[in-house]
């Protein structure tokens, strides 16, 4: 299914995504050559973080996600995800490229934003795909995308998607 | 971590979201939120590669558990495992480098 055709399939308010957001998970200009060096990189922030401790096994998981299909959902937007075994809470990273990364979106076009999420697979509150659609629904707004490009750091990301049209 | 752990795990994670992905009400929504998830296949040839990767005595065991169980591998923390939440032997650690297997369910265990 083409991006702009995408609904979200559960419901989320922008405060629950905003709650995901962490200060430290925030790469402001990522830089990779491709697909697989920007999942590494975003996963070795992670695993910097704190935030994941076996990096090898979850680079693995979100790799191997990526075969059954891109998670660049164009407009220079990807949504990396995947649960594994080694996580054990809902986990989201943001990271932006200025200059744009080559991630076999569906569009062809080189990436800008990227959600990268990882899940246990097994959750308290089953929270991941609502997550996933939720920012779906939020990166199709132009404007949001736009500001997306420009914030500063995580508060600026936050205000950005507090002025978010609420669905 | 053990390479034959490590690998076990990404099966596990493999085997996890193959179940998932074929479940038609989470393909139904992944559809609906956007993302296509309709090459299964190319996760079966993952999978056989994977299992490749491990000795077969684990791999018999591991295809034993997740008949029995819908995890294989399960967390082991302050000594319990999270699956049985039964104690395991104190010579159990989070440096050893063997396959670990719970005392009292047979799970493999990894820490957190």
């Amino acid at each position: 299914m083409h991006f702009a055709e995408a609904r979200p399939a559960l419901s989320m308010t922008n405060k629950q995504l905003i709650s995901y957001l962490q200060q430290d998970l925030f790469i402001p200009d990522l830089k990779a050559s491709n697909k697989n060096d920007a999942i590494s990189r975003m996963v070795g922030h992670l695993v910097e973080k704190g935030r994941v401790k076996d990096g090898r096994i979850v680079l693995e998981a979100l790799k191997t996600r990526e075969k059954l299909g891109s998670t660049g959902i164009g407009k220079g937007v990807a949504l990396p995800h995947s649960r594994s075994t080694v996580t054990d809470s809902l986990t989201l990273l943001m990271a932006r490229s200025h200059e744009g990364i080559e991630f076999e979106a569906i569009d062809e076009k080189p990436v800008h934003l990227f959600f990268m999420i990882l899940a246990p697979h097994q959750e308290k509150t089953s929270e991941y795909l609502p997550l996933l659609g939720k920012l779906v629904e939020v990166t199709k707004d132009a404007n949001v995308r736009k500001r997306l490009l420009k914030v500063p750091d995580m508060a600026g990301v936050v205000e950005a998607l507090e002025k978010a049209k609420a669905k | 971590m053990n390479p034959q752990l490590e690998a076990l795990i990404m099966l596990q994670d493999l085997d996890l979201m193959i179940k998932e992905m074929s479940d038609q009400k989470t393909a139904s929504q992944m559809s609906r939120i956007g993302f296509d998830v309709e090459a299964i296949e190319n996760l079966t040839q993952a999978r056989s590669d994977m299992a490749g990767k491990i000795d077969s005595e684990y791999l018999a065991i591991y295809e034993r558990l997740m008949q029995r169980y819908q995890r294989a591998i399960v967390p082991i923390r302050n000594g319990i495992c999270l699956a049985c939440f039964l104690k395991q032997p104190t010579k159990y650690s989070v440096s050893d480098q063997k396959v670990l297997k719970c005392y009292h369910c047979n799970r493999f265990l990894y820490f957190i």
